[in-house]
């Protein structure tokens, strides 16, 4: 049994929309572990991608306790969670989210860069991820002039760049065809074991959930399954 | 956001050619009257006969005071020019004292008389306070010097009268006449004084008036004529004598190149402000625009000071890119602008378009361009820092 990397303990969130006061959670607690894939599953509007954004850091919870590596975030501040983001988290969206304006290698670099990382090792390393993801012959073409497939692969190297033990993976294979589906699946599931991260993936795909290491339902801002 | 580099270029270079261009003219303006009557002068006094001088302690600094002018008697000029002479001389900052007797007379020639105002100078003393060596279109120096009965005369006169170097003229004042002979004729640039003002030895000019003692007043020259106010008020102060600096003497001028200098420096201020305003709206778009590249930033663990720094970073560049060009293009519109043929005669005189070299004018219009886009590229690039990435993410989706 791997040693829980993510603890998450009586989450809870809400947000207005209009006037009105949306519970999003409301009190979902669970643990991610290391060298393992954890699916999220639930209708739209459950709490899915909400949850991931306050793992995330991206946003603040109203209440209940997030633990990394057996250290509460709750306390930290905005620069310090912002560090650790950028460091031991590696976020993918649905829709990639890349900068248009970058080529594939600068768009992976970004992280380390922010990091620290002298530009021209941090353009190598893109490289160099790129190429384990079977992207390198398209190192220079700009985000947008690569396929959906290509952009959520460039969009996973770009994740690992910074070697983080969590990875966030908010419906990867929402936008992709199956082929490319399995692709981003199998690629996550690899990286996961010989990476020893820490993954957890929000889908609407049945068949990928079943395939992960464990499986997390969630119906109405609650943990159901 | 290429508008607002132009617009920034604009600003600069036109702010550097105006203001090249007036306070050129002001400049040259003060030249000239510095060169011409100096930059104080000392003259008249009250002399006070009673109870009119008062020791006052203030602070536990004691200081003389008047306090009335009643009963006082008025001196025309300075009556013991000796003795004024030695304590002006104890002032540091005045670097030249000349002994000035001015009086009226008459110029007459076989043709015509002419009215013109006598100043009574020692030439090696005159030429101290003034640039009148430089102003002198004919003749020279020497020729004053060396000879009692010479006389410089205004260019103006000169041309009215049909007077040349050597030419004998009779001077008619008010006791005695004298007959002179052309040393030099000089033009100031000042039309006013250019067509009323000759140059006679000091004696002449007071046997001329009948006057052998006191009247005269002194013009004096200074180290640094910046200073002459407040060392006009000192030896005013101190010596009881009127004493007028440059400044005060020729506040209408100044008055009315400092407007004009403001009104210049306001009006081309309008254009860096509207460039201003253009990059506001650029970067504001840009903001809007680039929202989601900001949230995509934030979520891989860039903080808001860095998101700052890239909308900063890009009102930097163009702020760099401004002042290259609008210095370079005020510089060349400077150089272009004095070679423009124009003629003045009046308070000055000139050809061209006069201009001022001056490093201030290039600091103030960069100052100036700087403050305007750094509050143009600051706000966005603030409001770009408080994006909340969750919020752009799950609206983009």
């Amino acid at each position: 049994m791997n040693a829980p990397l993510l603890q998450v303990r009586g989450l809870t969130h809400s947000f207005l929309e209009g006037e009105e006061k949306v519970h999003a959670l409301r009190g979902v607690s669970f643990n991610a572990n290391q060298g393992e894939i954890t699916s999220i599953i639930g209708p739209s509007g459950c709490g899915k991608s909400t949850l991931m954004y306050l793992l995330g850091l991206l946003d603040q919870p109203d209440s209940g306790e997030i633990i990394i590596n057996n250290k509460s975030i709750s306390k930290l501040s905005e620069i310090q969670k912002t560090r650790l983001r950028n460091e031991k988290i590696g976020f993918i969206f649905q829709f990639h989210f890349l900068i248009k304006e970058l080529s594939a290698r600068e768009n992976v670099a970004l992280p380390a860069i922010k990091k620290g990382e002298n530009s021209e090792d941090a353009l190598e390393r893109a490289d160099q991820i790129l190429n384990q993801l079977g992207l390198g012959e398209k190192l220079d073409r700009f985000a947008n002039k690569l396929s959906g497939g290509e952009q959520q692969r460039v969009a996973i190297a770009r994740a690992l760049i910074n070697s983080p033990s969590l990875i966030l993976a908010d419906e990867p294979t929402g936008n992709l065809d199956t082929a490319n589906s399995e692709i981003v699946f199998d690629l996550l599931q690899n990286l996961s074991r010989e990476q020893n991260l820490a993954v957890l993936l929000v889908t609407h795909n049945n068949q990928l959930a079943k395939r992960c290491d464990r499986f997390i339902s969630m119906n109405d801002g609650l943990i159901v399954h | 956001m290429t508008m607002s580099l132009i617009g920034i270029i604009f600003g600069i270079s036109f702010f550097i050619v105006t203001q090249a261009q007036t306070s050129g003219f002001q400049t040259y303006f003060i030249r000239t009257i510095l060169g011409t009557n100096g930059a104080i002068r000392v003259s008249d006094r009250f002399q006070d006969m009673k109870e009119t001088v008062n020791k006052v302690s203030k602070d536990g600094k004691f200081k003389f005071e008047f306090k009335s002018r009643e009963d006082a008697e008025y001196i025309e000029g300075v009556d013991y020019p000796e003795k004024v002479r030695s304590a002006l001389s104890t002032f540091p900052s005045i670097n030249g004292i000349s002994e000035v007797f001015e009086c009226n007379a008459v110029l007459e020639t076989k043709s015509r008389n002419y009215s013109v105002q006598a100043h009574g100078i020692r030439i090696s003393d005159h030429i101290t306070v003034s640039e009148i060596d430089n102003q002198l279109r004919h003749g020279s120096i020497e020729n004053f010097l060396n000879d009692k009965m010479g006389i410089f005369i205004g260019n103006r006169i000169a041309e009215r009268l049909n007077l040349h170097v050597n030419d004998r003229v009779n001077l008619v004042g008010q006791k005695e006449n004298f007959q002179l002979r052309v040393s030099g004729i000089f033009e100031t640039g000042v039309s006013e004084i250019d067509k009323k003002r000759i140059y006679i030895s000091l004696p002449t000019a007071r046997s001329m008036a009948g006057k052998r003692f006191g009247g005269a007043v002194f013009q004096l020259s200074m180290y640094n004529p910046e200073n002459a106010r407040s060392i006009a008020a000192q030896i005013q102060q101190t010596l009881g004598h009127r004493t007028v600096s440059w400044q005060e003497r020729e506040k209408v001028w100044l008055d009315v190149f400092k407007a004009l200098r403001i009104s210049s420096a306001i009006t081309v201020s309008t254009i860096l402000l509207l460039s201003g305003l253009g990059m506001f709206n650029v970067f504001a778009i840009m903001v809007i625009e680039k929202t989601r590249d900001v949230a995509i930033l934030r979520s891989i663990g860039f903080e808001p000071k860095d998101i700052s720094a890239i909308f900063l970073w890009q009102g930097i560049i163009v702020l760099i890119a401004g002042i290259v060009g609008g210095v370079f293009f005020g510089a060349l519109g400077t150089y272009l602008v004095s070679q423009i043929p124009l003629e003045i005669r009046g308070i000055f005189t000139t050809d061209s378009f006069v201009v001022n070299w001056d490093i201030f004018h290039y600091i103030s219009a960069i100052l100036i361009a700087t403050i305007f886009v750094s509050i143009a590229s600051w706000i966005p690039a603030r409001r770009a820092s408080k994006v909340e990435p969750a919020k752009i993410i799950r609206e983009t989706i």
